[in-house]
């Protein structure tokens, strides 16, 4: 497995360098009604969620780093497909 | 009071919940839609299962009356659920697969969490804020 390196980013940079992909983020910053984050240590993208969940559950202990709160968003826009509601 | 200003996702008020895992030490922290119209807490199947638990968790199959259809899914207790600033110890939540146009939110906060807390949910549109006391 590839050694992930976290760096710590801001959301929007986040979205500028992986447009429409999720992301697995270490530490976030984000706040209890929000979808978007403010940043966090970024540690692993792909245009696949189920990859990014894949990779959350193989990491293993990053040297020198603590890992306290995981999580993953999706760095494209949020719609629905054209002319369609949501009724739960 | 906890006060929090929410932000419209496709229309959806949208929460955060931090659950910790069973296989990494490390909590996960998830987005959910405040849906006062489910009785249950709900999450995605995959979701949970990058938790660590699975389907070998659950402890019994449920029926999900929807606003059309009756659909099929599962209860299993996790460890914590932590949300709007309230822990909510033990719950049972419903596994269930949500439609594919719901691909960013991993799940829904039902009633079940606020009956659990026992406190009051305002939901106040003009200033786009919860409020929880």
């Amino acid at each position: 497995m590839k050694t992930l390196i976290p760096q710590y980013m801001t959301f929007d940079e986040m979205k500028s360098k992986f447009p429409d992909s999720w992301v697995l983020v270490a530490n976030p910053e984000s706040e209890p009604a929000k979808y978007e984050i403010k940043g966090g240590f970024f540690l692993y993208k792909n245009k696949l969620k189920k990859r990014v969940y894949t990779q959350a559950k193989k990491l293993t202990a990053i040297e020198n780093f603590v890992i306290n709160l995981l999580t993953v968003r999706y760095t494209g826009e949020i719609k629905l497909p054209e002319n369609h509601i949501i009724c739960l | 009071m906890n006060r929090f200003n929410f932000q419209y996702s496709s229309g959806l008020i949208i929460v955060t919940v931090i659950i910790p895992g069973i296989i990494s030490g490390s909590p996960f922290e998830y987005v959910l839609a405040l849906d006062t119209g489910s009785t249950k807490t709900i999450l995605q199947p995959s979701s949970i299962l990058q938790l660590g638990y699975s389907e070998k968790d659950k402890t019994k199959d449920v029926g999900i009356t929807t606003g059309t259809k009756t659909e099929k899914g599962y209860e299993l207790k996790i460890e914590n659920l932590h949300c709007l600033g309230y822990n909510w110890n033990s719950p049972s939540i419903v596994v269930k697969q949500l439609p594919l146009s719901l691909y960013y939110i991993d799940g829904l906060l039902g009633l079940d969490f606020f009956r659990s807390i026992n406190k009051k949910l305002t939901i106040d549109f003009e200033n786009a804020e919860i409020q929880v006391n």
